[in-house]
């Protein structure tokens, strides 16, 4: 168990190394992804929705640090999508690996739809405005390039010691 | 769905939305002194060395980069001749930025404005993490006299203020973001009004300005500055590039071209202001 979490705490810290020193440098059409959403994504799919909930809100805190808009607004929109994303996925078939790039896409738009909605809601009126439908979309496509190296990167670091059985929530 | 599982599940889901609501809640109300501030301070210090470490060696790869993507058709020549020309680039473009850096600096080492106002330069080291917000981060911060509000500028005139500051970072909120507005002054007619921040175009908007107000395509533009406000008086901020008069608006659409563009800035100074005796 100590070896799983320290596993996803190493990832944790490589995700904001990235995401604060590394992707700021590779904005594509003045966007970032959000590394730590796609990595709680994979996780919610794969081991599901508390996990990557729990993920998702430590994650989105870790951004929130780097950012302008309250403490705990990405946590919030992280963990809430993860959770979503792991309850949906548990009614359904696990998907293919050709479908984790669709999945992160999706879940990216929702993260940023809720993301700017609360924001909106606790006084950041400047998110709500059209830019923003232009961003969340943008952002969304490339969470879900991202995806194709998070998604095996975050279940590979989540990976309990005994495998997790068929249809089991894996921890 | 209605097992100890799902019950778990429900709590984990109400523990996280309690907890994100009363972070919010002590962030917005304590702001950078708060304990919100206090834990970003923290992290944006621990982070620091490897933000720097990572920005010198990205340093090479980028100009190595603008060299690639600016040679051009060498599909004639061998491969020994294209590492050769896109290397000799590569130092080009590592030349000139080097006299670009020089120019910078020279630039805010003679400001035309706030001549007496003491400041720290500091270098832009990085762009915003997020995507909704126009943000760029500087490499000093507290234990360098910087302290949040204070005006950042180029030689080239105002940039915008400092938004967050710990101890060895700082984040500037440039003037094309959305949350930024600044009052200025037309030098030429006296006018005055506000430019809101519109991070969608390079052109900003003037607003709250007198109907009957003079301005015209060409006129400078200068903080007011106020005493309460983060600003000191007649900082270049932009000029005006176009006044419009839409039939059935009551006031005029006037768009201002910034001087200052924090995307071809490298080197800034911070003015601290207000001068604390």
């Amino acid at each position: 168990m100590m070896l799983r979490f320290g596993r996803l705490a190493l990832m944790l810290v490589l995700l904001v190394v990235l995401q604060t020193a590394v992707f700021p440098h590779v904005r594509v059409a003045d966007v970032v992804p959000d590394l730590g959403l796609v990595a709680a994504v994979a996780i919610a799919v794969r081991y599901g929705p508390e996990l990557g909930a729990i993920f998702g809100f430590v994650a989105g805190l870790a951004s929130d640090v780097f950012l302008q808009t309250p403490l705990g607004l990405s946590a919030l929109a992280f963990g809430l999508t993860a959770y979503f994303v792991g309850m949906l996925q548990q009614s359904l078939a696990r998907p293919a690996w050709w479908m984790n790039p669709l999945v992160a896409t999706t879940a990216g738009i929702v993260a940023g739809a809720l993301y700017v909605g609360l924001g909106a809601l606790v006084g950041q009126q400047q998110l709500f405005v059209l830019r923003s439908v232009r961003i969340i979309l943008l952002a969304g496509v490339y969470d879900g390039v991202v995806a194709l190296v998070i998604f095996p990167l975050a279940i590979a670091a989540a990976r309990p010691r005994v495998p997790a059985t068929i249809g089991g929530a894996g921890y | 769905m209605t097992g100890p599982g799902s019950h778990r599940r429900r709590n984990i889901l109400i523990l996280l939305i309690l907890t994100s609501i009363t972070l919010i809640t002590l962030d917005t109300r304590g702001g950078n002194s708060g304990i919100g501030g206090r834990i970003r301070n923290t992290a944006r210090d621990a982070f620091a060395p490897i933000q720097d470490g990572i920005d010198s060696a990205l340093h090479p790869i980028e100009n190595w980069w603008d060299g690639v993507t600016r040679s051009g058709d060498i599909k004639d020549e061998n491969q020994r001749l294209r590492r050769e020309l896109q290397q000799a680039r590569g130092a080009a473009t590592a030349g000139r930025n080097a006299r670009r850096q020089i120019e910078e600096l020279s630039k805010l080492a003679s400001l035309p404005f706030a001549p007496t106002m003491p400041g720290v330069d500091a270098q832009i080291i990085l762009g915003s993490p997020g995507n909704f917000e126009s943000t760029v981060g500087l490499n000093k911060g507290s234990g360098q006299g910087l302290a949040p509000d204070m005006p950042v500028v180029s030689g080239e005139g105002l940039l915008g203020r400092l938004a967050r500051v710990s101890r060895r970072r700082s984040t500037v909120l440039l003037l094309t973001d959305k949350d930024s507005a600044v009052g200025v002054r037309d030098v030429r007619t006296g006018d005055r009004g506000v430019l809101n921040g519109n991070p969608d175009s390079a052109l900003q908007r003037l607003d709250s300005i007198d109907v009957k107000a003079l301005v015209k395509a060409g006129d400078e533009l200068v903080t007011v500055g106020s005493a309460e406000g983060p600003y000191p008086p007649d900082i270049p901020v932009g000029r005006i590039v176009a006044v419009e008069h839409p039939p059935g608006a009551l006031a005029a659409r006037i768009t201002v071209r910034l001087y200052a563009d924090a995307n071809h800035t490298e080197y800034v100074r911070v003015l601290q202001y207000p001068v604390t005796p």
